[in-house]
């Protein structure tokens, strides 16, 4: 069609074209009736076995999006990949997946990636260059002939391997690819390494490691800073293990404080939101231990211990540290009290440093301070887990990375491999990896998207991404993900590991010899045969059985890995902690510049990976409700005192460099600070990052590391502002978090909820009547005590449901096309609690009494027989009344047919129709999983069981908000909870008689 | 009017009319979650074209006769059309399926020696569809075998045809009609979604 459509073009001019056009009117309205031209109809040459067209195939993988190593389902339908959800059965997030994890398959089929290999040539006299496309072998033979050099000379050991803090096959593979090269240095790089947690944790324990935290025993959780509903750790299974814990259970619900400088989205859900200047946070933990100690309330502490530990806290009592904090004595003391309540039981408590958050030039002090805070509430081994710990551990920290920046500009680098990772864009500017990296004098890049690193590689070898990949991961020690390629590879790419592993082979036989023989698939399946656990044994007759790898292997992958057991990790404080001092190093520093920038880890784009990624642009940041674009973060007070407003430009100088960001006002942040969320800003990073405004908060970074830990001083650069004549507004999509009095997100507290004082509304009296629903009831219930806001499920609901993204300019002029928002609305909290977030998942209700119906002038949109608010797209012919009428504002109107760059296309899901131009479109609570659903009953001749349909939004809500189901069936978990205290229906004045009931957020007394 | 003496401007304004009435029926429909097929053949009038009622038979690739595999040899449906009892699909059988029998089966006749082509290339025979719906029609056989509809029920007496050809109008009152009679779901959903 393409071909035919371009000849006719060139062959007719256009003013026939018009002229024909001018005179066709009717008869293209004649032959707009007759059938769409045919289509070819393309059989197998070869039917897979497994695979029936038109039935989606599922496999289970591991996300690689972060270090937390997420169990993943990828549903393929013919071939393609075209949703990725959450393994129910993966023990780090049992089912939800988060919205950068969901996006990965805007990784795989974006349209910036590199096609194929390329290799960097002279262009010109004056030495510039291009990259042009070379074929595999070539490009691969390049690195060799270079190693070959490099490794004949016996400076192996001037090649240096950066990669992410690689685990399982992978880091084995290239742990022995840099011996064979001749003693290649090898560094794991990960721009969010949590220093000073490692480093506290070496202090206090002896053990430089990262534990696992279990929110799910937490009674009450005090947070400094940690974003762990974000990006800190394992978001997706902490957000599970934290909604279940703060579910309410005998009349009791466990509280949660947050304490940071900066309003998070994780602070957002807490019962209380003390907000500090930064880097005191870790005065208050020692003020919370100096309370714990100095009343004798340590729990499992010998004596002399507690003397000791009061020794180092000693100079930090509440009253001391009032004044630095902003906090009062007295609520400290509560805090402390209550931490170290011995009414709750030892270790049922949990104080989390945040990584990104607690990060200034005394982040080691802070952590060591809350980390003494967990010891003496008995929460080490308790809720804070080192026996299953990350094996984020591994990575390097910032201090190595300027290390190598140092040798790679005094020479002793010869040759840079960097796969994937981008520190030429994540570490601070004023480091100027960038600048030591164009001294190397070859650099080659395994990396599948074009970033600032790549831009400065000679030779560009293009990776798989992790949904082409086989692949292992090991996130913590009881855990062993095992990750398969779900399809072909889309471009010309190939596996790391096995260009890692040709090349080290065509280094010659002594090289070879210490590399495996096969390929990485080959290696990866030996490696897993060598690891098997043996198989009991008969017990009666005590043979051991003879391992059978092909159903151990079979059954890895189905499940997507398996559990490792591990020994109980038991800890005490090693001696040397008593010989520094403490107090002395919490003190925050003080800067000439009058601002203090807070430089923080964003929900969508993590350290910035996630910015050419159309979902993460395109739907709005949780707290700000900005969508494509970052900007400078102030109070109404601070830009009040600049006489700057919303929108405008001001420059943001610090001593390490300057950039020019729009003003966001944020009243919550605490005085003097300014935030700027980290992943926007980049300079080459595909069309999509290109078109957002952003700011890069990095470029404003000291380049000296925290001293003790060596990690990055996130928080903490002093700043200037200076307000400029110009405006570049952020596309924000929710201006006013008021809820004007319409009580559109409701909360009940504990105690009325307990006295049994919560009782549902009751219906208005209605003139209508009510629609028979013989066989199915669909409805919906969504927790408000439970949604944290993460955007999951409006992820899923773009993956799931074709929804077109309509790009910055769109935003500009509001044109969203989600089919559902979380609408954030912010009370004012009682008392010095902070301020009382709601967050409100908004999407069609699908009304008993819809007024969109009752105006459809052709029956376009109307109610099923299952409770359904159904739009027939092709009935449809635009008048938009519905959407006018809806008054929850969910109905999107196309006024333009949606375009999606190729390859993104190949992502649409092919059981829900494409809509086009002048068709409304909405929530259909994901129908054609409904279909899919009834459909597998009847195949196995049974009714539809509660559990058997989920709609993608529910599907992915790591905190399990969201519940679907038929309420019909008294029993179903979704009746249950629309029955419940604290159900309502938004607008319940209107009489619309939704099916989706919100349950009320439940605040604590105080 | 001969192909040879057209004068140009004529054949530019027949192929602009073809453009314009092949935009129009394109624009009409509601675009499809799948691709678009860029191969497909950009005629439209009703005449040529190879689908909906009334279509020429002759241009599948392979003179493919339904009526000799199904009446002379006694070949079912859901041999070759598999999936339909599986699937959404009924599905156009594999190369491997065809060359399954006739690697040995009439491996000399002209047609047949096409089907052993496209084998040994490893390459699928590009069929034309007959029985085509719009994109925002969701048609699924598996429920209609279970419910016990003959395949003839909708694609007519194929075993009676050479070239298959579309015998019903396919059009969604014909399909309601049946759904009236049995009285099944008459839903829109059902269908449109």
């Amino acid at each position: 069609m393409k071909q035919g459509t371009s000849s006719l073009i060139e062959v007719v001019e256009r003013r026939t074209f018009l002229k024909v056009l001018g005179s066709a009117g009717p008869a293209v309205a004649i032959a707009a009736c007759s059938p769409v031209p045919p289509e070819k109809i393309i059989p197998f040459v070869i039917p897979p076995e497994d695979v029936i067209p038109g039935v989606a195939t599922w496999y289970a993988s591991v996300c690689g999006e972060c270090p937390a190593g997420c169990g993943t389902l990828v549903r393929t339908r013919e071939g393609r990949a075209v949703k990725v959800e959450g393994n129910p059965e993966h023990p780090v997030n049992r089912g939800g997946l988060c919205i950068r994890g969901q996006s990965s398959l805007q990784g795989l089929y974006n349209p910036d990636r590199i096609a194929g290999p390329q290799r960097r040539r002279v262009s010109d006299a004056a030495g510039r260059s291009v990259l042009e496309g070379v074929a595999w072998d070539d490009a691969q033979q390049t690195l060799v002939d270079r190693l070959q050099t490099l490794r004949d000379a016996g400076r192996g050991d001037r090649v240096v391997l950066i990669t992410p803090p690689l685990t399982g096959t992978m880091a084995t593979l290239v742990a022995a690819w840099a011996d064979a090269v001749g003693g290649a240095h090898w560094v794991r790089y990960e721009a969010f390494a949590y220093e000073p947690i490692r480093r506290a944790n070496a202090r206090v324990f002896g053990r430089a490691e990262l534990p696992h935290y279990d929110f799910a025993r937490a009674d009450l959780l005090v947070s400094f800073g940690a974003d762990f509903l974000e990006t800190f750790g394992s978001p997706v299974g902490y957000a599970r293990d934290h909604a279940g814990q703060r579910r309410v259970r005998n009349g009791e619900k466990a509280r949660f404080v947050q304490i940071e400088p900066r309003l998070s989205m994780t602070g957002a859900s807490a019962d209380v939101w003390h907000s500090v200047p930064p880097e005191t946070e870790g005065l208050v933990a020692a003020a919370m231990v100096h309370t714990i100690v100095d009343e004798r309330r340590a729990q499992g502490v010998p004596e002399e211990v507690v003397a000791q530990i009061a020794g180092l806290v000693d100079g930090a009592s509440p009253d001391q540290v009032a004044s630095t904090t902003g906090l009062s004595a007295d609520t400290i003391r509560e805090l402390a009290r209550a931490f170290s309540d011995p009414a709750l039981g030892s270790g049922r408590t949990l104080a989390v440093g945040g990584g990104v958050g607690v990060s200034g030039s005394n982040a080691t002090a802070a952590q060591v301070a809350i980390t003494l805070l967990n010891y003496v509430a008995g929460n080490i081994g308790a809720t804070v887990d080192f026996s299953s710990a990350s094996t984020l551990s591994t990575a390097a920290t910032y201090a190595d990375m300027r290390g190598l920046t140092d040798q790679m500009r005094s020479g002793d680098v010869e040759l840079a491999i960097i796969y994937t990772v981008n520190p030429v864009f994540t570490m601070p500017a004023a480091a100027d990896f960038g600048g030591a990296l164009a001294q190397v004098p070859f650099v080659a890049s395994l990396s599948s998207l074009p970033d600032e690193t790549t831009a400065l590689a000679d030779l560009l070898l293009p990776t798989h991404t992790a949904l082409e990949s086989w692949g292992d991961n090991h996130p913590r020690h009881d855990v062993r993900g095992l990750m398969q390629p779900v399809m072909q590879p889309v471009f010309d790419t190939r596996h790391a590991g096995d260009v890692l592993l040709e090349v080290g082979r065509s280094l010659g036989d002594e090289a070879a010899a210490g590399l495996p023989r096969r390929g990485f698939y080959r290696f990866l399946r030996d490696e897993w045969e060598r690891m098997q656990p043996a198989p009991e044994g008969d017990p009666e007759t005590a043979e051991p059985a003879a391992p059978d790898f092909e159903t151990y292997w079979a059954d890895a992958l189905r499940r997507g890995g398996t559990t490792v057991p591990v020994e109980t990790v038991t800890l005490d404080l090693i001696p040397e902690l008593f010989q520094t001092g403490l107090v002395g190093d919490l003190a925050p520093t003080t800067s000439r510049r009058p601002y203090t920038l807070v430089a923080y880890p964003s929900l969508h784009f993590f350290d910035g990976r996630g910015a050419n990624r159309p979902w993460l642009q395109e739907i709005p940041d949780p707290l700000l409700k900005t969508t494509w674009g970052t900007g400078v973060e102030m109070t109404p007070d601070t830009a009040h005192a600049l006489g700057a407003e919303e929108g405008q430009l001001v420059a943001v100088e610090s001593d390490h460099g300057q950039v020019n960001a729009s003003v966001i006002i944020n009243p919550h942040l605490s005085e003097n600070v300014v935030a700027i969320a980290i992943g926007q800003g980049h300079t080459n990073f595909g069309r999509y990052a290109a078109d957002a405004v952003g700011v890069n908060p990095i470029a404003l970074l000291d380049a000296e590391p925290e001293t003790a830990s060596g990690g990055v001083r996130w928080v903490g650069t002093g700043v200037t502002l200076t307000p400029r004549e110009l405006a570049r507004p952020i596309p924000r999509l929710q201006r006013s978090f008021d809820q004007e009095g319409r009580e559109l997100a409701q909360s009940v507290s504990l105690a009325a909820l307990v006295a049994g004082e919560v009782h549902p509304a009751e219906h208005p009296f209605s003139l209508h009547a009510d629609h028979d629903h013989p066989v199915h009831r669909w409805g919906m219930a969504i927790d408000l005590d439970a949604c944290n806001g993460c955007n999951a499920c409006v992820a899923a609901c773009y993956a799931e449901n074709n929804i077109p993204v309509m790009g910055a300019e769109g935003m500009r002029r509001g044109r969203t096309m989600s089919w559902l928002r979380i609408e954030r609305f912010v009370e004012p909290g009682p008392g010095n609690a902070g301020p009382d977030n709601r967050f409100l998942p908004m999407l069609c209700q699908h009304c008993d009494h819809a007024p969109c119906e009752t105006v459809c002038p052709v029956f376009a949109t109307y109610h099923t027989d299952e409770g359904l608010n159904a739009q027939v797209y092709n009935r449809c012919v635009g008048t938009r009344y519905c959407s006018n009428n809806c008054p929850y504002k969910v109905r999107r109107f196309n006024w333009f047919t949606p375009e999606f760059d190729a390859p993104l296309p190949l992502q649409l899901n092919p059981d829900v129709t494409g809509r086009s131009k002048g068709v409304m479109e909405k929530c259909t609570f994901c129908v054609q999983r409904i279909q899919d659903g009834k459909e597998t009953a009847r195949d196995e001749n049974r009714p539809v069981r509660d559990g058997d349909v989920s709609p993608a939004c529910a599907q992915s809500c790591p905190a399990q908000a969201i519940v679907f189901g038929d309420m019909n069936d008294p029993a179903s978990r979704v009746s249950q909870l629309s029955d419940d205290a604290r159900g309502y229906h938004v607008l319940n004045e209107l009489n619309t008689r939704p099916a989706v009931t919100y349950l009320k957020k439940v605040t604590q007394d105080r | 009017m001969s192909v040879h003496s057209t004068p140009p401007r004529l054949v530019r304004t027949a192929l602009m009319w073809a453009l314009v009435v092949f935009l129009g029926t394109g624009t009409f429909a509601i675009f499809g979650a799948q691709e678009p097929d860029p191969d497909a053949p950009a005629t439209s009038a009703r005449g040529d074209a190879p689908t909906g009622i009334g279509a020429n038979p002759a241009a599948q690739p392979i003179a493919f006769s339904h009526a000799q595999h199904v009446t002379a040899v006694g070949v079912d449906c859901q041999f070759c059309h598999a999936y339909a009892r599986r699937g959404p699909v009924a599905g156009i059988p594999s190369v491997q399926r065809c060359v399954g029998c006739h690697r040995v089966v009439l491996n000399e006749q002209p047609e047949i020696l096409k089907v052993l082509e496209y084998w040994e290339n490893a390459e699928p025979i590009p069929w034309i569809r007959v029985h085509d719906l719009p994109d925002y029609v969701r048609f699924a056989h598996k429920p209609h075998i279970r419910a016990g509809v003959d395949c003839a029920d909708c694609h007519g007496q194929v075993e009676k045809m050479h070239a298959a050809v579309q015998v019903e109008s396919l059009s969604m009152g014909w399909c309601l009609s049946c759904h009236q009679e049995r009285d099944v779901t008459r839903d829109c959903l059902a269908c449109h979604y």
